[in-house]
């Protein structure tokens, strides 16, 4: 189910069955509320169901879009930021070998220690972890393997838009028909408590409806 | 049924005795205002059912307009009188770098899907020039059914358009995008329908449904257009109400008028 079936329903929903486009909400706000509610209702699966989501609600990240960054033996790729539960449960369901068969580590110590710990100097393993850089940009960092050219990600991620490769108007919309339900109800519930408030029609400086004695 | 039977038939609605109070003249401004309210009230209900009985000569539809302009369509390229919009779909061609060889089309880093529609164009053989459908794509390399000699591709999407408002802009959220576009109507001086509409972003074509001014005038003089070709014996009948109802508030006779409203409301 692509991202407009869903927007579609919601739009349905409002309007009592009838899909027609004479609504005044915009299909971005509506998208926007559905990203949202998506991260929250997997947020509560990674909870209560012991970090276990299906895997139709993941994207995997295609490195053919990626620019590499090499900064002191640092290999970063660019990766949008994950669905996170709390400090040991986020989106991030693979991150390794190109094939799938081998997992990187990932390294949730800091900086500081890394050079200093004999686990990470002996190892032979590669180490990744995920940072915002000083530009704002939401990296893919991995460590001791700075000719690594790839890596296969897969993730549940924030925004399914930001995942590069992502054609909005055909590819199914990651989330299962479960995750879907919620969404939908979450938002159209949203969406009907916004509905009873008036809009403010008049360009009058003034935030409110129309005023008195009009 | 030709104008001046529809005469006679209005002179029996409204009452026979006037039948000469008018001139051909006044009951042909009459029936033109008639018509033209009886197209906007059938319109503004937005009964899709009724729209296809009652406006059937009236609806063009997916008439396709190639844009030439910088970024909006001139109403008058379309092909018939353009009175109220109905629906409008952007189509956009977005080219594709590629290398063939034996069979493959190969583009590094594509976002080309199975059963993606691709054009080619420029091609020297007229032949190639057509759309094809996208059979497999497999990592940097996709496949349709032509073996390729020269000419560019292009992949077609079609995204069904929004009206766009001026007290909207400000919002993100209002913004055209591709996969959810929009149009604004523009005017003019001395036009009571749009000039042009802007279009954001510019796509390649528009497909639009749009309802055209009535396209056979009433005149109840003359005695060979059929109008019932053109217009359904029904929605005759009702714009005869609707001008029994003009009748009505020229001469200021308010039975004349709750009578058409009643009928109105028979044949609705």
């Amino acid at each position: 189910m692509i991202l407009k079936a869903i927007v579609d329903e919601i739009k349905a929903d409002i309007q009592a069955g009838v899909t027609i486009d004479d609504s005044r909400l915009d299909d971005a706000y509506i998208a926007a509320k559905v990203h949202a509610a998506r991260a929250i209702v997997i947020e509560n699966y990674l909870r209560t169901r012991i970090n276990f989501v299906s895997e139709a609600c993941t994207q995997t990240l295609d490195f053919r879009f990626l620019e590499k960054d090499l900064d002191a033996e640092v290999v970063s790729f660019d990766c949008p930021s994950v669905i996170t539960a709390d400090i040991s449960s986020d989106g991030f369901v693979y991150v390794g070998r190109i094939d799938g068969m081998k997992p990187f580590k990932r390294n949730r110590l800091g900086y500081f220690t890394l050079g200093q710990h004999s686990y990470y100097k002996n190892s032979n393993n590669i180490f990744w972890d995920f940072s915002v850089n000083a530009q704002g940009y939401e990296k893919l960092n991995f460590y001791k393997n700075k000719r690594l050219e790839g890596a296969r990600v897969k993730a549940m991620f924030n925004n399914p838009l930001d995942v590069p490769g992502f054609r909005v108007d055909v590819d199914n919309y990651p989330v299962d028909q479960n995750v879907k339900s919620g969404i939908v109800e979450m938002v159209t519930l949203d969406m009907f408590k916004k509905l009873r408030g008036e809009p403010d029609r008049v360009s009058d400086g003034n935030d409110k409806p129309l005023p008195p004695n009009k | 049924m030709t104008g001046q039977d529809y005469k006679s038939i209005l002179e029996n609605k409204y009452d026979k005795a006037y039948s000469s109070y008018f001139s051909d003249t006044q009951l042909n401004r009459m029936i033109k205002e008639a018509l033209y309210r009886t197209v906007d009230k059938i319109y503004s209900v937005n009964d899709s059912r009724k729209e296809a009985d009652e406006l059937y000569s009236f609806i063009i539809k997916n008439e396709e307009v190639e844009i030439t302009a910088a970024d909006r369509v001139n109403v008058d390229e379309l092909s018939e009188t353009y009175y109220h919009l109905l629906r409008m779909a952007f189509t956009f061609r977005t080219p594709i770098t590629f290398t063939y060889a034996a069979g493959v089309y190969t583009s590094v880093g594509h976002n080309l899907r199975k059963g993606d529609i691709v054009t080619v164009t420029g091609a020297t053989d007229a032949a190639h020039n057509k759309d094809y459908t996208v059979t497999k794509v497999f990592g940097d390399k996709f496949y349709f059914d032509l073996a390729y000699v020269d000419g560019d591709i292009s992949l077609v999407q079609t995204s069904e358009a929004s009206p766009k408002s001026s007290d909207n802009k400000k919002s993100i959220f209002h913004a055209g995008t591709v996969n959810s576009p929009k149009y604004e109507a523009t005017y003019d001086v001395g036009y009571f329908t749009p000039k042009s509409f802007i279009l954001d972003p510019t796509p390649y074509s528009i497909l639009v449904d749009y309802v055209l001014a009535p396209p056979v005038t009433i005149d109840v003089a003359d005695t060979s257009t059929d109008l019932e070709k053109t217009y359904s014996y029904k929605f005759l009948m009702r714009v005869a109400d609707e001008v029994v109802m003009v009748v009505g508030e020229s001469t200021r006779d308010t039975t004349e008028m709750q009578i058409a409203a009643r009928s109105v409301i028979d044949n609705p």
